[in-house]
């Protein structure tokens, strides 16, 4: 079943991604679904390829997921890469999305990690809720939505 | 599993493409990040040897802007084609919404693709997909070459089911832009089809459980013959696997009142709940009274046996009191239904299995909870002659 989010809960979601930000003076906060794709995110001045960051963020977290099991753990909850000058840092919300925070020397590990393990517990909480709810009335237009994609694609791809 | 946000007017979809090595799947990626303006798609992703053999997965992003009033992204994912990358695919093809497998229509690559085809339904179904309920078209790709396997007999031997295909030759960006198209389509079909339903129905829960039940009948029926399935509720499945499966497929076929069925299907699919592959490997503290007393290695794992039954067996090997005590025991576990726990405060639901055990101070309990296939976790509780004592995943706290 697709995930379906209302304008609230779009909102709830973004201002925690936001919050967790501003509160840790990061680059950039991806909340990514297992299947690589974003489903909220917020970054400072410096702007990253958000569909290519969240696509390689679900990636290594899977390969991890795998290489946890065959060490005998169940998964490793977070995963942290250094570079030179910036740092990610990611961590598992639930089963299905990930919390990733790109920062640098003007933040701290620690600040970086307390803020999102406390933001992962308020997004599981509200991904939870969200699942458990009636979900929307609305639907997608059908036969319109496919044929004027097919025209898009027609009209995008270069002759 | 497509994200749809109404709030922003959001479609957002994931498409793999799949197929034997060196088949075409990342020159279609290619063909497709040559065609498109940079304003519509984003850089192609390659994770690959120096040999540009895909060695995790390509990846490209699609924005295809404004489509009727909805903002429509589709990712786009290969996979490694090399067999020994099985378990690589198996990770790139979760969440996905459609699948185009690419077919190499070569004579002697007719045989890989009839293996990756039978690959891919492996592995959609450790995810409980079945290929067959889900948007799939099929590319015949290389159709420049000299000699290559007809058309018609590539439909028969790949595509019995008549999924649309398409012709293609990947180098060229031949077929590239058809290929993508139709598996855009069906997709976008399936996301409309499925919320209409569950904007009528009213109850996400009650439209999940009925595709459930739905994915799990189609799935009876594919794996019947595999002898993988199990009875129908009631009975532990120690009882016979190969005869119920049968009836499990004939039972929907009557026309007579199939609404009244899917109320009883639903409830007996639930109770005979997908019992788990297991083998759960993973080191414990070992706590009595919420006090660290040792550790332990547990493996708890599933066999077939030679009359068809499947037997859980719980393997452990226990240090105690600063290593004074070692412990190694094995024992056969039934299998309980599903039970949930409250676990760090959160009900979750567990596997049960149990199995009495006969101890020093008489019979007692060997009760394990297992979670679900894709976040293996095992709790187990065992008389001991001092008290209860209970293994956990290490750093997770314990049940209660």
């Amino acid at each position: 079943m697709p995930l379906i989010m209302t304008k609230a809960d779009a909102d709830s979601i973004q201002k925690l991604v936001v919050d967790l930000l501003q509160k840790t003076k990061a680059r950039c906060v991806v909340l990514v679904d297992q299947s690589g794709r974003c489903v909220a995110h917020a970054d400072s001045s410096e702007k990253f390829d958000v569909d290519a960051l969240a696509a390689l963020i679900a990636g290594s977290f899977s390969s991890t997921r795998a290489l946890a099991g065959l060490v005998g753990e169940t998964e490793f909850f977070s995963l942290f890469h250094q570079g030179e000058n910036k740092r990610i840092q990611n961590i598992v919300v639930d089963n299905d999305r990930l919390l990733s925070v790109v920062f640098d020397q003007r933040a701290t590990v620690g600040r970086v990690r307390l803020c999102a393990e406390t933001t992962a517990e308020r997004l599981a909480e509200r991904f939870r809720q969200i699942a458990q709810r009636k979900t929307t009335d609305e639907c997608l237009p059908r036969e319109s939505l496919v044929e004027d994609t097919g025209k898009r694609l027609d009209q995008i791809f270069e002759p | 599993m497509a994200n749809i946000n109404y709030a922003f007017k959001e479609i957002s979809c994931k498409i793999v493409y799949y197929g034997p090595g060196l088949c075409g799947k990342t020159t279609n990626l290619q063909a497709i990040h040559a065609g498109v303006p940079p304003k519509f798609r984003g850089e192609l992703v390659s994770l690959a040897t120096e040999q540009d053999r895909t060695l995790f997965f390509d990846f490209l992003a699609l924005d295809l802007g404004e489509v009727r009033g909805f903002k429509t992204k589709f990712q786009l994912y290969t996979v490694p084609g090399q067999v020994y990358y099985n378990a690589t695919r198996r990770l790139v093809l979760r969440g996905v919404d459609g699948i185009v497998f690419v077919a190499d229509s070569r004579p002697e690559s007719m045989e890989d693709n009839r293996e990756s085809l039978a690959n891919l339904r492996e592995n959609l179904e450790s995810y409980g997909l079945n290929l067959d309920a889900m948007p799939w078209v099929i590319q015949y790709n290389k159709r420049d070459l000299s000699n290559v396997v007809a058309r018609e007999e590539m439909e028969a031997i790949l595509n019995p089911d008549q999924v649309p295909s398409q012709e293609a030759v990947a180098t060229k960006g031949i077929g590239v832009k058809e290929t993508l198209k139709a598996i855009a389509a069906q997709v976008l079909r399936r996301l409309s089809e499925m919320t209409e339903s569950t904007a009528a129905s009213g109850s996400a829960l009650e439209r999940k459980a009925a595709e459930r039940q739905v994915l799990r009948s189609q799935k009876v029926s594919i794996t019947a013959a595999a002898s993988e399935t199990r009875p129908p509720a009631p009975t532990p499945t120690v009882a016979t696997e190969q005869p119920p499966p049968p009836p499990a497929v004939a039972a929907p076929q009557p026309p007579p009142a199939p609404p009244p069925k899917v109320e009883p299907a639903v409830a007996p699919a639930r109770a005979r709940v997908e019992l788990p592959d297991l083998h759960v490997l993973q080191k414990c503290d070992l706590r009595w009274r919420g006090f660290r007393v040792g550790n332990a290695v547990v493996e708890i794992s599933r066999r077939s046996t030679a009359d068809r039954k499947f037997l859980y067996v719980l393997n452990c090997q226990t240090t105690t009191c600063l290593g004074l005590f070692r412990n190694a025991w094995e024992c056969a576990l039934e299998w309980s239904g599903e039970e949930t726990k409250v676990v760090d405060y959160q009900t979750v639901p567990f596997y049960a299995l149990r199995r009495v055990v006969s101890h020093q101070k008489g019979e007692g309990y060997v009760c394990i909870w297992v979670k679900n296939a894709f976040d293996k976790a095992c709790y187990v509780s065992y008389p001991a002659f001092w008290g209860m004592v209970r293994l956990t995943p290490a750093g997770r706290g314990w049940f209660q």
